[in-house]
């Protein structure tokens, strides 16, 4: 078991170094480097160019800037954002619990309406109630979610102005205002994820119900609400948690178009931010939080696989 | 007693796909959701070829009389903060769509194929490599990998696409691998080399027929995912630049106007889901009719 976790949090850090190796040597390979951005690039002279890239320390070979940057990412400063002039590391302090509140909350919504729901259409297998559950699944793969969110935002101004809060107000300001704000964009990003928990919890129990087990725990008089929720779904389980795993990794991609269509000033606002005003450092340190994030999830769920599933210990 | 040795009795790949010829045009066509997304599809294609005839307006001409306004007998779909026509627009937008669409998905094959046909053949230290490189790659989601490239790369129509071959290159790598490694076991690949043939001809003679079929498969259901990412990363501004009319771009203006315009929402938003729905089920098609043996419908999207 000690061998198993540190054998995938190894793997991991490889992951997580060649993530950050990439994406910091094409930040810097690509041409107009930031030095363009700040110094303009019309009537600078060679020597305030190389006066700028010196005090950025871009004059240094590329991997010395690298290990000398990963060093400080690793303390948790991510240096001076030159474009906004502040620290980034304070600026991803701001970000990361907005996006880390979206994201935690979708995921214990979706679980707690999705799994009943699967369970549900799999039991009904090919009945009315299944075929209304794969219908409402075929429209959430067609649909993008930034369309969802739209029809969302034109059915909540128009005829439930009060109810939603369209801007962003923290927590420590007014708790009841935050949970309006938030409400928008969690039912947007909530809608397509619930409905694949959906999705995926009746694919696992459709297998498992055909299980001889199963049919042993209905001969033997267990109540048939038991045999699907005990029985069955203890059994499906290990399939499902892998699955919010890779369903974590649709999620993020998820949270940057929620909080661009509802303004919320997550992590991925602050990335698309810092891609529009080319600032690389920044867009590089949230390239890194999602990549980690991505990553740490999937290691947390690779780890709770055996205690799920005994077989695998 | 059997002493003649097998040769020139070819022994066949497994039948599990066929090249896509004629039959294969007509198996389509009476696949019923194969006909429909064959239609939607070829009218978008129309659309994006001919638009320029059909549109009724410029779609970049602005009319000065007619901010804002709400769909009427001459502007169908209302018209934008500029005054543009959307229903032009959208009709304009769709060269855009489809030719991302199509050009990522194959230059993504394009790439993922060449790999996955190189690591198959040679094994060894390439393909660990390549590997290694790829399943990095793949183990990151489609959009926020997309959105790293072209937070790199930088914004625009050309470098989005490519931000989505990039993507979906280690997926057809995967796949073209398999297939080479499978087409290696077999004897008529033995019998080509021990004739003599050179490895370039038995690349693209032997091993790229094999490789194609399940590709191709391949292909036709990332198409739905491609032009959802494109959108995705239209939506948010990592697209066209401006001027130029697209989907997701104006979505994302759209947005903006959400409670005076409501009507700007509806026909970008419809061309999106339409031509996605046309893809899903075209790529569901082809599957069905070049791999009968696979069975079930339920797939994961990748992208949201």
């Amino acid at each position: 078991m000690a061998r198993l976790i540190l054998k995938r949090l190894m793997g991991a850090v490889f992951v997580l170094l060649a993530v950050s190796a990439l994406v910091f040597a094409m930040g810097s390979l690509i041409p107009g480097d930031l030095t363009s951005v700040i110094v303009g690039q019309e009537g600078a002279t060679d020597e305030q160019f190389a006066e700028v890239r010196r005090r950025l320390g871009l004059d240094r070979p590329l991997p010395v800037r690298y290990v000398s940057w990963l060093g400080n990412a690793l303390t948790g400063d991510f240096g001076t954002s030159p474009i906004t002039g502040r620290a980034i590391a304070s600026d991803l302090a701001q970000q990361i619990p907005v996006s880390l509140e979206l994201a935690t909350l979708t995921l214990v919504f979706s679980t707690i309406l999705g799994l009943p729901a699967g369970i549900l259409a799999a039991v009904h297998a090919n009945r009315r109630l299944d075929f209304i559950v794969r219908g409402i699944l075929l429209f959430t793969f067609s649909v993008p979610i930034f369309v969802i969110g739209i029809l969302l935002l034109l059915v909540g101004s128009r005829y439930f102005p009060g109810m939603f809060q369209v801007s962003y107000v923290p927590w420590s300001e007014d708790p009841m205002l935050h949970i309006r704000s938030m409400i928008m964009p969690l039912l947007t990003i909530a809608f397509p994820i619930t409905a694949m928990t959906m999705q995926m919890v009746r694919g696992a129990m459709l297998e498992v119900l055909h299980e001889p087990f199963i049919t042993t725990a209905r001969a033997g008089g267990v109540r048939e609400r038991r045999v699907e929720y005990l029985h069955a779904l203890r059994s499906a389980l290990p399939p499902i948690v892998t699955f919010i795993g890779f369903q974590f990794g649709i999620l993020l991609g998820g949270l940057i178009v929620v909080e661009q269509i509802f303004s919320l000033p997550g992590l991925g606002r602050g990335m698309l931010d810092a891609i529009n005003t080319r600032d690389y450092p920044m867009v590089t340190a949230t390239a890194l939080v999602f990549a980690f994030a991505f990553v740490a999830i999937n290691v947390i769920v690779d780890l709770l696989y055996p205690l799920l599933d005994p077989r695998q210990r | 007693m059997n002493t003649s040795p097998d040769i020139g009795v070819v022994s066949k790949a497994p039948a599990r796909f066929r090249l896509p010829r004629v039959p294969f045009l007509r198996d389509l066509f009476r696949h019923k959701g194969g006909a429909f997304g064959l239609a939607v599809l070829a009218f978008f294609i129309f659309l994006a070829l001919f638009g320029h005839w059909v549109a009724p307006y410029d779609p970049n001409a602005s009319d000065m009389k007619a901010l804002l306004s709400p769909p009427s007998e001459a502007h169908w779909f209302g018209t934008d903060v500029l005054g543009r026509d959307t229903l032009s627009r959208v009709i304009d937008g769709s060269r855009i769509a489809i030719g991302v669409a199509f050009i990522s998905v194959s230059v993504g094959m394009a790439v993922g194929v060449v790999i996955g046909i190189i690591a198959g053949y040679f094994g060894g230290i390439v393909d660990s490599i390549l590997n290694r490189s790829q399943d990095i790659l793949f183990a990151f989601p489609t959009l926020l990998l997309a959105i790293i490239m072209v937070a790199v790369l930088g914004p625009g129509l050309v470098n989005a696409s490519l931000a989505i071959a990039i993507v979906y290159s280690p997926r057809f790598a995967r796949m073209a691998r398999a297939t080479a490694l499978s087409v290696k076991s077999h004897e008529y690949f033995d019998a080509a080399r021990l004739a003599g043939v050179g490895t370039p001809v038995i690349l693209v003679r032997h091993m790229l027929p094999n490789v194609l079929p399940p590709v191709i498969v391949l292909a036709a259901l990332s198409m739905s995912t491609a032009q959802l990412a494109y959108a995705s990363l239209s939506f948010l501004g990592l697209g066209v630049s401006p001027p130029q009319a697209d989907w997701g771009n104006m979505l994302s203006k759209a947005r903006d106007f959400i409670t005076v315009a409501p009507w700007l929402v509806i026909c970008p938003a419809a061309a999106l889901v339409l031509l996605m729905l046309a893809f899903n089920v075209l790529g569901d098609a082809v599957r069905d009719v070049l791999d009968p043996r696979h069975t079930g419908s339920g797939r994961a999207p990748e992208t949201l």
